[in-house]
Parts: structure tokens; C-alpha cells; sequence
């Protein structure tokens, strides 16, 4: 992708070519960011798709001091998913798949020291039980795939900050799913 | 705490080259053996993460939002055409058709009342249409003349279709359908009506509603775009297995412009039309 100062700049000067670049660049990390968040494909569709009307009716409103492009658009997608949960919240909700609960001193079986094939929604149920700030984390970091540094100035954190969120949330999820499999396992 | 700070730029340093440049976890392990068993399940766990993370949003699903973007893009530039560059050129040339109009009579302007897209009035029926909007204020009025305007351009679209014009001109028009009911979904979203019923007055139960008549008008335009939409899909859909195969994606587009816009328009109105029942 051409610079992305220049994309942006020109894109805001109504650039029909510059702005459809950004768009193929940040369409499947929005995508993806989203789907962490929403209930389904469906309802992650409708969010992306807003994110960008959005994106292309607020453009004039981006100003390049510092703020990386992307943190301006993730902040959007932020505040869209934001709204979403907010009304998800007065309807019904559908209640979070169960996880285990995992003792403090728990640190991981080694025979089980292998790559999971994890199933998004497995993935989903865990992510939503760490914490709101290592959520941000971990849909930044592996769903998004923004650099640290961008993450940082999404999330109004240092660096130092963000991976030891990233350490910790890791950790967090390896202790979840790990455990909760050996707990599967045991039972069958 | 300078170990974990040492730990935490390690593990995101060995997460960028195994994530970032596609290297294996045992090449990076390589170069930290001393923090192997630490970091060797964080890094499998990355990586399951990062495997299980990446859904891809269907290929239906991409084109028809890129579609929408670029039909939003368009919107945009004729808007700030309109305002920006041309505005003067555009208000000069219908101010010059109105005078040409008083003085030719009446038969020019049924002419450009009734003009379709690619004929000669065309374009004066379209800037007299941006003059007729600007005028009237904004909420149901400036609404209302938008869905009139919706309307008339699913008739272009039939129009066209049915006199086997290009799909180029097509996807002209179809945009400016988008136009039309993306504006109607933002004018809605803006605006909320609230009506409150009932309620008890001096210990006696009442009815107070709170800009009732707006909140009937509006109501009532919302079940007028229902209906608007239903006709509109059912005349388009009649047309499909009608025409060539080459008009045929333009004609989709048009039809799927028809039935997400309206749909946003709708729901744009239904959420700002709130009954309170206290």
C-alpha cells in the first residue's frame, strides 16, 4: 500500500481511488476485530458495514497530529460495537457459553503442550471472560494484526502496558482452554 | 518487574516473527533457551489464536458492502460538487431555464417534468430536483421530498431497463437512489419524536402526547415507504428474467440498492419514532 499519509490526505480530499485502498487494506482486520465482539456473522456484517459508511461521512473530521489513520478508524469501530452492545444489552442476551473456572495455581498440564485447534466461538466465550482491557489486547493485537505501537495509541496505554497485557491475557487464555480441555477430557 | 518487563518485549518479539514474518516457534525458541518452558505454551497459545481468528467475511458479504462504499464515495463527491465547485454554474443554468421556461410557456416544462434519464431535459429536472430540496426545510418536509425523488428513480430505473438502455446509465441512476434513501436514513436518525401516553393528572388517568401530529406524520411515512418498497421489488424482480444478460448485474445492483436502502431508511425511522408508556 502507498503511504498512508498520503492515502489519507487524499482520500479526504475526495479521492474515489485513495479512500477504495484504505478500504481493501483495513476491510477483513475491521472484520475481524468486530467478530470478536458481536454475537454472529450476521449482526458482525451489519457492524462493518456501518463502520465504514461512517468512515467515508467523517473523513473531513481526521486530522493527521500523530494519531495513526488506523486508531481514527478503529476508535469508530470502537464506539460502533460500543453502541451495539449497549442496545444488545435492553434485548434479550443469550448467555455466554460456560467456561471453568480456573484455580490461581493452575499452570498447565506439559503433556498437553501442543497447538489447540480452536474453534472461533470456543475462542469467543474465552476472550469474553478476561478483562475488558486485555479484550482490547488480544482483538487488536490477533484479530485487527496492528502493530504494538498502534495499539498503544488506540488504547491509550505505553507500549510496556500493552504487552504485559499481552502477556497476561496469553497466559489467561492458555490457563482457560487448557484447563477447561483437561476438564472436558476428564469427564468423557 | 525488570525480569517481566524483559519477558513481556521478549514474547512480543518472538509474536512478531512468528506472526508478523511467519517464522516457527522453535526458531525463536532457539534464541531464548534459558526462557523455553515459559514461553514456549504462550507462543502455541498465540498461535492457535491467531489461527482460530482468522475468519474471513464471505465474498457476497465484501462486495456487496464495497458496493455500498463506493456508492456512499460517489454520494459524497456529487454533494460536494454540488456545493463546492459547480454550485454557481448549476444555480446560473436553472435560473436561466426558469426564465427561458416563463418566457417559452408551459410545454417546456412538462417537457422537463417528464424527461428520463439520457434525454435532452434531463439534467434540468435534475438540478431543478437539487433547487426543490434545498428549499424546503429540513424533517418530514426535506424527507418526503426525498422519497418522492426515490420514487421517481426506480421509475428511471424501469424506464431504462424496459428501453434497453446501458448498464452504465443504469448504475447512474442507481446511485442516485442510494443518494436519495441513504438521506432520508440520515434525516430520520436525526431527528426524534417522542410521544408519551398516558398519564395521570390530578389523580385522573390522561392522554398527553407530546407532538402527537408529528409523531402521526411521521408514522404515517414510514408505513408510506413499507409500501413504496414492496412495489418497488416486486416491479424490478418482474423485469430480471426479462432482460439481457448484460444489463442483468446493474439490474441487481439496482435491486439490492432498492431493498438495503429502503430497509436502512426504515429502520432509521422506526428508531427514532419512540411511544412511552410511563
Amino acid at each position: 500500500m502507498q503511504d498512508q499519509q498520503n492515502l489519507v490526505h487524499r482520500a479526504k480530499q475526495g479521492d474515489q481511488e485513495a479512500f477504495s485502498q484504505l478500504y481493501e487494506y483495513y476491510f477483513d482486520k475491521i472484520y475481524r476485530y468486530v467478530m470478536v465482539r458481536a454475537q454472529d456473522r450476521i449482526e458482525a456484517e451489519d457492524i462493518t458495514q456501518e463502520i465504514f459508511l461512517k468512515a467515508v461521512r467523517s473523513i473531513h473530521s481526521f486530522n493527521w497530529k500523530g494519531i495513526p489513520f488506523s486508531a481514527w478508524l478503529f476508535r469508530i469501530a470502537h464506539n460502533e460495537i460500543i453502541d451495539y452492545l449497549r442496545k444488545k444489552s435492553k434485548q434479550t442476551t443469550v448467555p455466554l457459553q460456560e467456561l471453568p473456572v480456573v484455580p490461581e495455581n493452575y499452570t498447565g498440564n506439559p503433556h498437553l503442550m501442543v497447538e489447540r485447534e480452536l474453534e472461533i466461538e470456543q475462542l469467543k466465550a474465552a476472550i469474553k471472560q478476561l478483562t475488558q482491557a486485555q479484550q482490547d489486547v488480544i482483538s487488536l493485537r490477533f484479530f485487527a494484526e496492528l502493530p504494538i505501537a498502534e495499539v498503544a495509541s488506540l488504547v491509550g496505554k505505553n507500549q510496556g502496558a500493552v504487552k504485559a497485557l499481552q502477556h497476561s491475557a496469553i497466559l489467561a487464555l492458555h490457563r482457560m482452554l487448557l484447563y477447561g480441555e483437561i476438564m472436558k477430557n476428564e469427564k468423557g | 518487574m525488570k525480569k517481566d518487563r524483559e519477558f513481556n518485549d521478549i514474547l512480543n518479539k518472538c509474536l512478531e516473527r512468528i506472526l508478523g514474518n511467519n517464522e516457527n516457534i522453535e526458531q525463536c525458541l532457539e534464541n531464548y533457551p534459558e526462557q523455553r518452558s515459559k514461553l514456549e505454551p504462550l507462543l502455541r497459545m498465540a498461535l492457535s489464536v491467531r489461527k482460530a481468528s482468522a475468519v474471513m467475511p464471505s465474498a457476497n458479504f465484501k462486495a456487496k458492502t464495497r458496493y455500498q462504499f463506493h456508492l456512499a464515495l460517489a454520494q459524497l463527491k456529487s454533494k460536494r460538487n454540488f456545493w463546492n465547485c459547480e454550485w454557481r454554474l448549476r444555480l446560473l443554468m436553472v435560473a436561466s431555464l426558469i426564465l427561458v421556461i416563463l418566457f417559452a410557456g408551459g410545454g417546456m416544462g412538462i417537457a422537463i417534468y417528464h424527461s428520463m434519464p439520457g434525454q435532452f431535459f434531463h439534467p434540468a429536472r435534475l438540478a431543478a430536483e437539487e433547487i426543490w430540496l434545498v428549499r424546503s426545510p429540513l424533517g418530514i418536509d426535506r424527507v418526503e421530498k426525498h422519497a418522492i425523488l426515490a420514487n421517481r428513480r426506480v421509475a428511471e430505473i424501469i424506464h431504462l431497463v424496459k428501453n434497453g438502455y446501458n448498464s452504465a446509465k443504469l448504475k447512474q441512476v442507481t446511485q442516485q437512489l442510494y443518494y436519495h434513501l441513504a438521506t432520508i436514513e440520515s434525516l430520520a436518525t436525526a431527528e426524534t419524536v417522542v410521544m408519551i401516553s398516558p398519564v395521570i393528572i390530578d389523580g385522573k388517568k390522561g392522554y398527553v402526547f407530546f407532538a402527537a401530529e408529528k409523531f402521526a406524520k411521521w408514522t404515517q411515512f414510514k408505513t408510506t415507504l413499507e409500501q413504496q418498497v414492496a412495489n418497488h421489488l416486486t416491479e424490478l424482480n418482474v423485469l430480471l428474467p426479462l432482460v439481457p444478460e448484460s444489463i442483468k448485474p446493474a439490474l441487481l445492483s439496482a435491486i439490492a440498492v432498492t431493498e438495503a436502502g429502503y430497509e436502512r431508511a426504515i429502520e432509521g425511522l422506526k428508531s427514532n419514532l419512540k411511544l412511552i408508556n410511563p
